[in-house]
């Protein structure tokens, strides 16, 4: 079951978008996300797909594994999907059913937004899947560091970023202890009506919740004892490190925020 | 009851760069009734390897037979359950499956999934909690103010009230003071002399293995290395040193004093077979001398 979440899960690689500064990676994904919502026809779409296929596949991470991570938001990709084939009356009708009609805008709207969430969910898990996450925290504390003149705690909320992502591994693994623990204790979690589903988590929850309390008591004395006191006057052992790559990476992005420009209609 | 894999085969996250072969070709036959441990270096399979004898775990290959049922690759649902009332599994740090209000009702728990009247539940809890050595005024406390120790107990007593014919324990006495071990270790051994239960150990403890295990299973590199009594196994120290493992500290004791003294000494495995060893070698030094 946990096999499917591939959100923080970094794939070892040495291709260029693996080597890239994560500082660029990140302004990189975010404009992505943003011009994303520029596209709205077949060719701006049909461009978008070459360029998000085509840094997919440049990042050699295995196409199986990239798939498999899609699988879990298939359904609400198709869920939207067929709403907006529903719910869109616009454009000649295609197929009458006299209760309802699809309508060409419908199916054009549909296949553009099932479009729009599959490129948007496959680049932002590129990121995850090619950077470590150290490596994205020490990239947002460095682009957020500006933020410290109006008193914004950057450096504490970059550790938090970090733990919280150091932890999802750890804390999915827990869970399917717990759950086998409780599995073979005839706990079922995937059978039986809604209220009694539900109810099976409580077993779950509680151990989960307790050990999660238990680690962040354990990792806070760590810390401490290790002499932790905040990011005042704390140096780095990897300073992040800005290439030619990474440069050239923005200007394509930049390349590409143009053209979706150009060819929007 | 008899359990028996045919080579078994699992590997996890199949198809993705994750992919782990975990144990391969492992056929072994655990005949009821009797004692056996399992012992490996870390990541040798034992843990994948006792998660399929409860149906936690299914084969990527290979089959596993629990009783009368054989569960196969492609097995779902109903009769995984049916398995798990049969075969009970304590794992490492079993107090990590605590959860409820009190101990009454988390020992309950595990019964009442497979059925048990409530009634019926409530007199096993009592029981197994005597079983682990805690008394009744236990039964309405809360399992989190208790200490590592006695959460342990109450955990294995929980699988204890299920009335399991095979109990598999992995690392059981992890963490715990030489006491306690041992008391733990005793109780298994007369879970499995008294009542005919089956008991598969997993253990690090070479000295664990040799005391209480009819047969001892060597897991290396996700398969069978070795299987036989404790004389066989322990009879071959090299074999076991070339796996990261080592014969039991009484062993070696009896054996560093042969060479020291150019005697012959039959092969002990436990302390109190160590003792009694000595004390025949001393009376009969001192037969020799007057």
């Amino acid at each position: 079951m946990m096999d499917n979440v591939i959100i923080g899960q970094y794939i070892p690689g040495s291709s260029t978008i693996h080597r890239m500064d994560p500082r660029a990676k990140l302004i990189a994904v975010f404009v992505y996300v943003i011009i994303v919502f520029l596209a709205n026809n077949w060719l701006s779409y049909a461009f978008l797909g070459i360029f998000t296929i085509g840094t997919a596949l440049f990042s050699r991470v295995p196409v199986p594994f990239i798939l498999k991570g899609l699988k879990p938001i298939l359904w609400i990709v198709l869920f939207t999907m067929i709403l907006h084939l529903f719910m869109t009356k616009e454009g000649p009708v295609l197929l009458d059913f006299g209760w309802t009609a699809i309508h060409e805008g419908g199916v054009v709207q549909g296949v553009f937004i099932a479009l729009r969430l599959l490129f948007l969910i496959l680049l932002t898990s590129l990121l995850t899947l090619t950077t470590t996450p150290i490596d994205i925290t020490d990239g947002i504390e460095s682009l957020l560091a500006p933020l410290k003149k109006v008193k914004f705690p950057v450096h504490e909320f970059a550790l938090m970023m970090s733990i919280s992502l150091r932890f999802i591994p750890t804390l999915l693994q827990e869970t399917e202890k717990i759950m086998k623990a409780q599995s073979a204790r005839g706990a079922e979690f995937s059978s039986g009506p809604i209220k009694e589903r539900v109810k099976a988590f409580v077993p779950l929850l509680v151990p989960l919740f307790i050990s999660a309390f238990k680690r962040a008591e354990d990792l806070a004395l760590a810390m401490e004892a290790r002499g932790y006191r905040g990011g005042e006057g704390r140096t780095k052992l990897r300073l992040l490190k800005w290439q030619r790559i990474d440069t050239l990476a923005l200007i394509m992005v930049g390349v590409l925020i143009i053209v979706l420009f150009l060819l929007r209609s | 009851m008899e359990l028996s894999t045919e080579r078994l085969a699992h590997i996890y996250s199949k198809g993705t760069p994750k992919e782990r072969r975990a144990v391969y070709e492992v056929s072994i036959d655990v005949p009821p009734g009797s004692f056996y441990a399992i012992i490996g270096h870390t990541g040798s399979g034992k843990s994948t390897l006792i998660q399929h004898l409860n149906g936690l775990l299914k084969p990527t290959s290979g089959s596993v037979k629990i009783g009368g049922t054989t569960i196969h690759p492609n097995e779902k649902g109903k009769r995984l359950k049916e398995v798990r009332k049969q075969v009970g599994m304590v794992f490492q740090y079993p107090e990590h499956q605590l959860f409820e209000e009190t101990i009454e009702k988390d020992i309950c728990f595990g019964p009442r999934n497979f059925d048990v009247s409530e009634k019926e539940a409530k007199r096993r809890a009592k029981d197994s909690l005597k079983m682990v050595g805690l008394g009744e005024e236990f039964l309405q406390r809360s399992p989190f103010e208790l200490s590592g120790g006695q959460m342990r107990r109450v955990a294995i007593a929980g699988v204890l009230a299920m009335k399991p014919e095979v109990l598999i324990l992995d690392e059981p006495t992890a963490g715990l003071d030489p006491r306690g071990r041992r008391e733990m270790m005793d109780l298994f051994l007369s879970l499995q002399q008294e009542q005919n239960i089956t008991i598969i150990l997993v253990t690090h403890s070479m000295e664990d293995a040799a005391r209480y295990a009819d047969e001892i299973i060597v897991m290396s590199g996700g398969s069978v290395y070795m299987e036989g009594t404790r004389t066989e196994i322990f009879g071959q120290g090299d074999k076991l040193q070339a796996v990261g493992l080592d014969i039991p500290e009484s062993t070696r004791f009896l054996q560093s004093l042969q060479e020291r003294f150019g005697i012959s000494i039959q092969a002990g495995y436990t302390e109190d077979e160590v003792v009694e060893i000595i004390e025949g070698l001393m009376k009969a030094g001192m037969h020799n001398d007057g």
